[in-house]
């Protein structure tokens, strides 16, 4: 058998030198024949395997291969999405980075596992910290389509090298090394650079998903314009790197996501700055968050620039955590802006730095919001932004010696001063537009809850009306442009919502108070038609002492005297303790108990005077508290029951007989009142609840505002309304024996009412 | 014969309370109006009098020439307290809080500074029907002081060393102490605390006899007579010393109350005094114990301070005197009383009480 081998590769060396794919073959199905050592195979079923198994999400298997550009020193990249709304579309990454050479292609992008970027951890042109994870690029191309070629060329080569892998060669039962993928030379079609043509693309790729391509890669983007660079030096400025993406179908062209989609639209507003070549300071501001239309201002009409001329501003103000930039999108603009806010400063097309780094407050904002002066949010975080020096060729600004920034002359002072005021009227032009605070004696803004809604609203028929955004969107990205918008929706009518919220419950709080004052207003109503009972038995019995002819008759007036005043003591004191209590305005748990003694108490002078038994309260159980509630309340709705009871009594001309039971049964506590009066109809049962329902007679044309107040109605509305509110029950229920009426009120229990 | 001065900002009502306080031949009441009040009168004319009520605030009203007065009751308490302490006042009086209730309740309650200011409060609204005999007892109380100062055997009379001495520390060793201050020690930390002595229902209690029922309770009392309290203030105020109690119980028995519980109690003081009409106390509802040792603040009624629940004092007691105690029973009834007087239980023995409370939820 070996022997067969042996005489076939001889053969094939002989003959056809030139197929190393029989050579590698044959080599290798002899050295199976070795019997003092065994090798390590590779089934071409792994590349899909580990494609398949590393790579799970295809929008991470793209921002994975821009990553890859971006090691390689790009500056752009562009992704071009063509026809592939559809399955099997292609995609196309074309970089401007250094390229590859064939060594480069072959030890490095064909070699599994190779460990480059380990040895490399910086990127040799910009000395960028790698993004892209280990050896995923390829497998990302795998993950993405069935057929992947590269096209690419480095600055010195002169043509270019294009290499053509078709994944589905990769089957399994087949050996890894016998697959061959063609690889050829071409015309350059770029000084430098890699693209990448993915064919029969795997996936769908909506809108959505494009834009989270751009999201997923964010980390390396900079919402800044690229620097220049400079060839003859050696340079390590980073000029910048930017992602387009770009979707293609039927040869219609959308940009999907890129800078400005992704970051500039976001901005709450666009400021434009410049120092025209007399000193003059101009400012050019638009918001269209804010519906603020371009308008220019001059800054400095009396007192122009010494020095400084011909330098222009450009900066994106974004403020955080207002709900005015979609969550997702925020997330990003707001982790980008700790690394890369701020204003930055090119000369002549080159970036300078240290201005505007990380960490760099060279315009003395973030010094600024310190000190608390202005008040709108104006750190270096809250801007991207850069300063252009044009033509400035030493006039203006000298490079220190070593080349770490710019001199501080005057002119340096002028520009930092320029771009820290022209920031600053900036922000405080648009906190003026949203009406935010700009000093502390200034009210807080909000948006009312009415306005979001309305807005939203808009929004919605918009959408109805308008289904496709855009008509060369195909159906699934509308769909996901209808979903995001939705969204946006969603978290707007939330915002409302929570707003909304916030608002009833001070209405609720505000509500209540009145209620309680209503019930207090109510019980005065019958308590001075009390009071006044006893204050005309005094003035009688004043005349009557002021008559007596002996000392026994007045010492027999006395004694009622002393009567009608601990009455009319006790109606004071019950007031004034439904009163004080109100003051507090102190919510806790009431046990029935205690309202029931202090009606008891108070009722005691009036009762014995009108031939009404108060029959000995019967109590269930212990603990009988209530939810928590104002005392007064129960004050109004106990003297509301006795009231009617006492007319529905004299109604009924017999001798009164009044009886409060109170228990709990689950966690719902109850007091029954009963009276012997004259009864409710069924039919009225429910209506006696209602406003403005009385069983007393209508009021005269004279009367008193007190029998005005004791007559409307009102009364057991507004102990419904009490009871009610606190998610309580009453109720005319059938009565009990030996009575007439019986109202009964359930209120949820306080089971630990006691530990308060 | 005593007389007040009473001070207050109101003077129509003024009359209507003197009338009503004063008692012919035994009690007199002038007025003063607050607007017009100086330390010039206060020098001239306070030696003409016993004791004086002041209203707690006296600064709210204006007179006929709408003066108004720039100081409250408390702040001129304060300042007749200085005058005598300084000896520019020849006498040292009492002063007596005369107030509504609800103004107790905002300023008095509230703010505790001056409540050493006053010897007692008296309420306008629901003035006791004893409040003469307090205000005269207090009157002479001080007239005994002033005689006496500095011995409290006559004071009290009693052999102070039968006492804890802790309760004359601050009066030992330092001279010229002003005589409010014996009458507040003396008042304060004896008469109204329950401890070294003790009022007529802890003594019922503590004897384990329910004097509603007892017809022979003032026979009992007699046997127990050599234990009540006579020093200064005990016209106002019935009281007995506790260490005489078991003194007496203990010659009677030879052996103490507290190892007896009520019905043993009762027990051996029928056999010993052969009285009949003598009744043991039964415990409160949902108490077991008759080992009473205290009353519950809202009922009145004796009880085992273990079966019961310490009430919260504005200041703790000393360490001569007890805690008050309120009953279980008298908590989950919401007895009136507890709202009334005021009663809320200590914070040491919440816990307790809401174990205790929420074992009725079911």
């Amino acid at each position: 058998m070996p022997q067969k081998i042996r005489e076939e590769l001889q053969n094939i060396l002989k003959n056809e030198p030139d197929n190393y794919s029989k050579i590698l073959e044959l080599s290798n199905q002899l050295s199976k024949f070795d019997e003092n050592n065994v090798r390590f195979s590779v089934d071409a079923g792994i590349i899909n395997r580990l494609g398949m198994e590393l790579v799970a999400r295809h929008e991470t298997a793209v921002s994975e291969l821009v990553k890859n550009a971006y090691d390689a020193d790009a500056t752009k990249v562009k992704i071009l999405f063509k026809n592939s709304s559809n399955i099997g579309g292609i995609l196309e990454i074309h970089d401007n980075g250094s390229g590859m050479t064939r060594e480069q292609l072959i030890n490095g992008f064909m070699r599994l596992s190779s460990s480059e970027k380990m040895h490399f951890p910086l990127s040799p042109k910009y000395n960028r910290k790698r993004a892209g994870k280990k050896g995923i690029g390829r497998f990302s191309a795998q993950r993405l389509g069935q057929k992947l070629t590269i096209i690419t060329q480095t600055i010195d080569s002169q043509q270019a090298l294009k290499i053509t892998i078709n994944w589905d060669k990769f089957l399994g039962d087949s050996d890894l090394l016998s697959i061959t993928n063609q690889i050829s030379f071409t015309d350059k079609v770029q000084d430098e650079g890699t693209i990448l043509i993915i064919e029969q693309l795997r996936d769908t790729w909506t809108k959505a998903q494009i834009e989270r391509v751009y999201r997923y890669a964010s980390e390396i983007l900079q919402p800044f314009p690229l620097s220049k660079t400079k060839n003859h030096l050696k340079t390590t400025i980073d000029p910048g790197f930017k992602l387009n993406c770009i979707k293609i179908d039927n040869g219609k062209k959308e940009t999907i996501a890129d800078e400005k989609t992704m970051f500039f639209e976001h901005a709450l507003a666009e400021i434009d700055g410049k120092v025209d070549n007399e000193g003059f300071m101009h400012l050019t501001l638009k918001s269209n968050k804010l519906a603020y239309r371009e308008k220019t201002f001059l800054l400095n009409p009396n007192t122009p620039f010494e020095v400084l001329k011909n330098v222009s501003l450009k900066a994106y103000y974004f403020i955080y955590g207002t709900d005015l930039i979609p969550k997702q999108i925020e997330t990003i603009i707001r982790e980008k802006s700790k690394s890369d806010g701020g204003i930055r400063l090119y000369r002549n097309g080159f970036r300078v730095a240290p201005y505007g780094d990380r960490g760099n407050d060279w315009l003395a904002l973030d010094a600024s919001v310190r000190r608390r002066t202005i008040l709108p949010v104006h750190g270096n975080t809250n801007f991207f932004g850069f300063i252009e020096v044009h033509n400035d060729y030493g006039e203006q600004f000298e490079e220190t010696s070593s080349r770490e920034g710019l001199l501080h002359n005057l002119a340096f002072d002028e520009l930092e001063d320029f771009g820290y005021k022209i920031l600053v009227e900036s922000v405080l032009k648009i906190a003026s537009v949203r009406g935010v605070k700009q000093s502390t004696d200034q009210k807080e803004w909000k948006k009312e809850p009415e306005e979001i809604i309305s807005e939203v609203i808009n929004d919605l028929k918009e959408i109805i009306e308008n289904p496709n955004q855009d008509n060369s969107e195909e159906q699934q990205d509308s769909q996901s442009y209808t979903k995001n918008k939705l969204l946006e929706i969603a978290q707007e009518l939330e915002t409302a919502q929570k707003e909304q919220k916030e608002r009833k419950q001070e209405f609720i709080k505000e509500m209540n108070l009145l209620r309680i004052l209503a019930a207090l207003g109510l019980t005065i109503g019958e308590f001075i038609h009390e009071i006044k009972q006893y204050q005309s038995a005094l003035q009688h019995d004043i005349k009557n002492i002021e008559n007596s002819t002996t000392l026994n008759n007045v010492l027999h007036v006395n004694k009622r005297v002393k009567a009608n005043l601990e009455g009319l003591s006790t109606y004071v004191s019950y007031f004034d303790e439904a009163f004080s209590e109100n003051v507090q305005r102190e919510l806790k748990p009431i046990e029935l108990r205690t309202v029931v003694h202090a009606l008891q108490s108070t009722l005691e002078a009036d009762i014995a005077k009108r031939r009404i038994e108060f029959i000995e309260p019967k109590f269930n159980g212990y603990n009988l508290y209530t939810i928590a509630m104002h005392k007064s309340e129960w004050a109004s709705i106990l003297f509301n029951f006795y009231t009617n009871s006492r007319k529905a009594i004299n109604r009924a001309k017999v001798d009164g007989k009044i009886f409060i039971e109170c228990g709990k049964i689950y966690n719902t506590v109850y007091l029954e009142f009963s009276d012997n009066g004259d009864g409710i109809q069924l039919e009225n049962r429910e209506k006696i609840f209602n406003a403005f329902y009385t069983t007393s007679m209508p009021v005269g044309k004279i009367v008193k505002t007190h029998e005005e107040m004791t007559g409307t109605g009102l009364g057991l509305k507004i102990v419904r309304d009490i009871i009610t509110s606190y998610g309580g029950k009453i109720f005319v229920k059938e009565p009990i024996k030996g009575y007439s009426t019986t109202i009964r009120i359930e209120l949820p229990w306080e089971k630990e009412g006691y530990k308060i | 014969m005593i007389r007040y001065l009473y001070i207050d900002d109101e003077k129509d009502k003024a009359k209507t309370y003197i009338e009503s306080l004063q008692k012919v031949g035994e009690l007199e009441i002038d007025f003063q109006q607050a607007q017009t009040l100086d330390k010039t009168f206060l020098l001239k004319n306070l030696k003409d009098y016993h004791g004086v009520l002041l209203d707690l605030r006296t600064d709210q009203e204006l007179d006929e020439n709408n003066n108004i007065s720039d100081f409250t009751g408390a702040e001129w308490g304060q300042h007749l307290r200085v005058l005598s302490t300084n000896g520019e006042l020849e006498n040292d009086v009492p002063i007596v809080l005369f107030s509504t209730d609800a103004k107790l309740q905002q300023t008095y309650f509230r703010d505790l500074t001056s409540n050493n200011i006053f010897d007692r409060f008296l309420s306008k609204d629901k003035t006791p029907a004893n409040a003469q005999k307090k205000l005269i007892s207090l009157a002479n109380g001080y007239k005994e002081i002033i005689k006496y100062k500095d011995d409290f055997n006559s004071l009290l009379k009693i052999n102070i060393s039968d006492l804890d001495p802790r309760i004359f520390s601050r009066f030992i060793g330092v001279a010229d102490i002003p005589t409010h201050e014996y009458a507040q020690m003396i008042l304060k930390d004896l008469i109204y605390a329950k401890g070294v002595l003790i009022n007529e229902d802890y003594l019922a209690a503590r004897l384990g006899i329910d004097k509603n029922i007892s017809s022979d309770w003032n026979k009992i009392k007699e046997i127990f007579e050599v234990a009540k309290y006579k020093g200064v203030f005990s016209d106002g105020w019935d009281r007995w010393w506790m260490f005489g109690i078991d003194k007496i119980f203990n010659e009677i028995s030879g052996t103490y109350l507290k190892y007896l519980d009520a019905k043993e109690r009762v027990t051996i003081l029928k056999e010993k005094s052969e009285l009949e009409n003598l009744n043991y106390a039964t415990p409160i509802s949902k108490n077991e114990s008759y080992d009473y040792w205290t009353v519950c603040k809202a009922l009145g009624q004796p009880l085992d301070s273990h079966e019961a629940f310490k009430v919260y004092t504005r200041s703790e007691p000393k360490p001569w005197q007890e805690y008050e105690y309120i009953s279980l029973h008298a908590l989950l009834e919401e007895s009136p009383a507890i709202e009334e007087k005021n009663i809320t239980v200590h914070p040491m023995d919440k816990e307790k009480y809401t174990l205790k409370r929420a074992k009725y939820n079911g």
